[in-house]
């Protein structure tokens, strides 16, 4: 893997935290 | 943290095969913010949230990491993941893994006072002081190594 695949939808990032059992780290930025 | 931190191939890697990666605009405030930052004064950029599987907050950061501090952060929070589960020798292994690793990280010092907490889980006192004096004798100008002084050091 060359680049971190990001998801963008908290729904969905938790549905796979859930189904994996890896910790959630989401990034809260600014729009830029 | 997008122009080096996260293109450095070390931190693909583990983040990809450890975590879910969200990023998440705070401009509108969507779900995420909502869910997560509930009532936090959001006034600085960024803020980083580790969330376990189920939703319970392992840990809240701010501003930007280089690339060892970062991974050290990573491994910190599979740590903490660990020890929610009460998995303590899982625990233990993520965070003695940062001072052993990434020493010269801010974290280390607080890997090794929360390696203290999972000993003391396992041991008692004896645990706990093992990693303390360790945190004691390799960062005594740490706020953690302030911290453990409420234990007295072995003689």
């Amino acid at each position: 893997m060359t680049e971190i695949a990001w998801l963008s939808d908290y729904d969905e990032a938790m549905a796979q935290a859930k189904e994996t059992g890896r910790p959630l780290f989401a990034d809260f930025r600014v729009p830029g | 943290m997008g122009a080096v931190t996260y293109p450095e191939p070390r931190v693909v890697d583990f983040l990809s095969a450890h975590f879910i990666p969200l990023k998440v605009e705070t401009s509108p405030p969507g779900a995420a913010f909502k869910a997560v930052l509930g009532n936090h004064w959001f006034n600085w950029a960024p803020v980083f949230v580790y969330l376990a599987p189920r939703g319970r907050e392992l840990r809240r950061t701010l501003g930007f990491y280089p690339p060892e501090s970062f991974l050290a952060e990573l491994r910190f929070v599979l740590g903490m993941a660990e020890l929610t589960h009460s998995r303590l020798p899982a625990a233990l292994e993520w965070l003695t893994s940062v001072p052993e690793l990434f020493p010269e990280t801010p974290t280390a010092p607080e890997a090794l006072y929360w390696a203290g907490a999972v000993a003391y889980k396992q041991e008692k006192i004896p645990g706990l002081v093992r990693y303390w004096d360790e945190l004691r004798r390799r960062y005594p100008q740490s706020q953690w190594a302030t911290k453990a002084d409420v234990v007295p050091a072995r003689s």
